[in-house]
């Protein structure tokens, strides 16, 4: 028991603040627009679980939601720097699987967070193990296609098609979980290969812009899961406020009310890009590339997922505001491209400088969003 | 012609000096192999005439056209190799990919991540060559190689221009012009 104990410890610490950071900024991501906005509208979090049991389609779009907001992030407790060595290490596996578990439910605290406080301990039960076998066995699918696809459909139908009784749910994900992260263990490392490269030799600007988008698309999913619960979350509490108290004055409302989650969602982007672009630094200073270029590219890659992500809530938005489709997607859009902006050239500032830390680009992001609310109801 | 021009170079990493009064002049054509015990600044070197880093005193003038490959060849390794490869020649200002030295063609659907050491040289020198720079900077381009590999980087530097850093004594004898020997020993 001791050397289990032990041994559950020694996974915690090796995999552990890789996942929890991640963790961490989904949880925030996710809360913060949740508690706001949906505390003001009134919505609490039996309503939402007995909406899903009602309609199929809430249930499909709650777990889908959700399922693809945390997949990316606990995927990183299978893949982490020293997993490989772990895995060479042939631990015992039920400390291994406990330490596994536990890690996974760490990322899940905002999913269990929702059904302990609308439903059963035995529904919350079973929603937690739900969820981490779904994303456990999705990550070993793509490597076998048979028998872990076969599995996750299964897993799936049982819980989103069947909506079975909470007893039933909690049994069948609970025998699934141990598979599951067993599979996801051995599979993880196993990278599919890419059939088609995506670039072709162009200009500097063009080719650095790529070279950024493709670090976000194949390495960062779990920041852009971030970026995109940040918003989700924040448009539909704006749609649900809106919708509650409808005012004649929407568009700095909603440019106010966006003004966090858009931030939010540039700001999780500016660490790995910069990453990106020191890595490249030999390169660009040995190839005398302009400045001008390096800066815009990176400026660009900043404000993609957080502008296109405003396009789509403008889309949403503009069902429950006085306003045209075009008109809030082009608002949101170029509001979305300032923040980007402001927070990307503050992370850059800091880089330059030699005593820079997490802490003190937070504390500039933090304030960029409240200028920027601030600004957005005064106008 | 002169591609390389540096008079009184000189570096200090934190309070160690690196590099003192060092004058270095390669004309085109040139292969020169810096040889040297471990922290004796040959990399330090390459940087500052690759433009990596800058000298802390001294002129530098090089050539514009330049292929520069590192002793640890940092790839990113969310990358095909291809991809990089277009990343490349894009900042070099290509328009398309000439054929590749070093069977790198064979390695190019392939992820960064999935490579070896040894490839992943193969795939920093291809890089370097891409273009047919004025002047080559490698450090330690035999490190890892195959026996084929380095035959064929051998062969390739004899109709090069290069700077170049190396531990390995058969390597520099095969293809120097002029060797700057600052071992010890």
């Amino acid at each position: 028991m001791a050397r289990s104990c032990a041994l559950v410890t020694q996974v915690w610490r090796v995999l552990a603040r890789p996942v929890m950071r991640r963790a961490l900024a989904l949880a925030i991501a996710v809360a913060i627009p949740a508690f706001v906005l949906s505390a003001g509208n009134g919505l609490r979090a039996a309503d939402v679980i007995a909406w899903s049991h009602r309609s199929a389609l809430v249930r499909c779009g709650l777990w889908a939601g959700w399922l693809v907001l945390s997949g990316p992030v606990l995927r990183i407790a299978f893949v982490a720097p020293g997993s490989v060595s772990l895995r060479a290490l042939r631990l015992p596996q039920t400390p291994l699987l406990l330490s596994l578990i536990t890690l996974c439910a760490a990322v899940e605290l905002p999913w269990l967070a929702l059904f302990a406080r609308g439903a059963s301990p035995i529904e919350t039960w079973s929603a937690l193990t739900g969820a981490i076998s779904i994303s456990a066995l999705s990550i070993s699918a793509r490597a076998r296609p048979r028998g872990s696809a076969l599995a996750l459909l299964a897993l799936l139908t049982l819980i989103l098609a069947c909506d079975p009784p909470a007893l039933v749910g909690a049994v069948s994900s609970t025998l699934a979980l141990p598979i599951a992260l067993h599979a996801a263990q051995r599979d993880a490392l196993e990278q599919p290969a890419l059939r088609f490269k995506l670039t072709r030799p162009s200009v500097a600007l063009t080719a650095l812009y790529t070279f950024h988008l493709l670090r976000l698309l194949r390495v960062e999913r779990s920041r852009l899961s971030s970026a995109f619960g940040a918003v989700a979350v924040g448009s539909a509490g704006l749609l649900l406020s809106l919708r509650n108290e409808p005012s004649e004055r929407s568009l700095p409302r909603v440019l106010a009310v966006l003004a966090l989650p858009l931030t939010v969602a540039a700001a999780v982007s500016v660490a790995p890009l910069l990453d990106n672009e020191r890595r490249l630094q030999a390169l660009l200073r040995s190839l005398r590339v302009r400045q001008s270029s390096i800066i815009l590219a990176f400026l660009l890659a900043v404000a993609t997922p957080s502008s296109a992500l405003a396009a789509a809530s403008g889309v949403v938005v503009s069902a429950g505001a006085p306003l045209g489709i075009s008109a809030s997607c082009g608002a949101l859009f170029t509001w979305a491209l300032a923040l980007a902006g402001a927070v990307g050239l503050w992370g850059r500032y800091l880089e330059q400088r030699s005593q820079r830390s997490a802490g003190t680009f937070v504390a500039g992001v933090t304030l960029i969003a409240l200028l920027a609310t601030a600004g957005a109801y005064g106008w | 012609m002169v591609i390389v021009d540096a008079r009184g170079i000189q570096k200090s990493l934190g309070r160690r000096s690196v590099l003192r009064d060092i004058d270095l002049r390669i004309v085109r054509g040139e292969r020169v192999v810096l040889l040297g015990d471990n922290g004796s600044g040959k990399s330090t070197l390459l940087h500052i005439v690759a433009a990596v880093i800058e000298p802390d005193a001294g002129t530098l003038q090089v050539c514009q056209s330049l292929g520069f490959a590192p002793e640890k060849p940092d790839i990113p390794e969310h990358l095909l190799v291809s991809e990089w490869l277009d990343l490349v020649a894009s900042l070099k200002g290509l328009k398309r990919i000439p054929a590749l030295p070093f069977g790198v063609h064979e390695l190019a659907a392939q992820r960064v991540s999935a490579l070896s050491f040894g490839q992943r040289m193969r795939v920093s020198l291809a890089s370097a060559w891409l273009g047919d720079p004025e002047l080559l900077v490698l450090d330690e381009p035999s490190n890892g190689l195959d026996a084929a590999s380095q035959a064929e980087l051998t062969e390739r530097l004899r109709g090069s221009s290069a700077l170049i850093a190396t531990h390995d004594r058969h390597f520099a004898a095969a293809i120097a012009t002029r060797v700057i020997d600052s071992s010890r020993s």
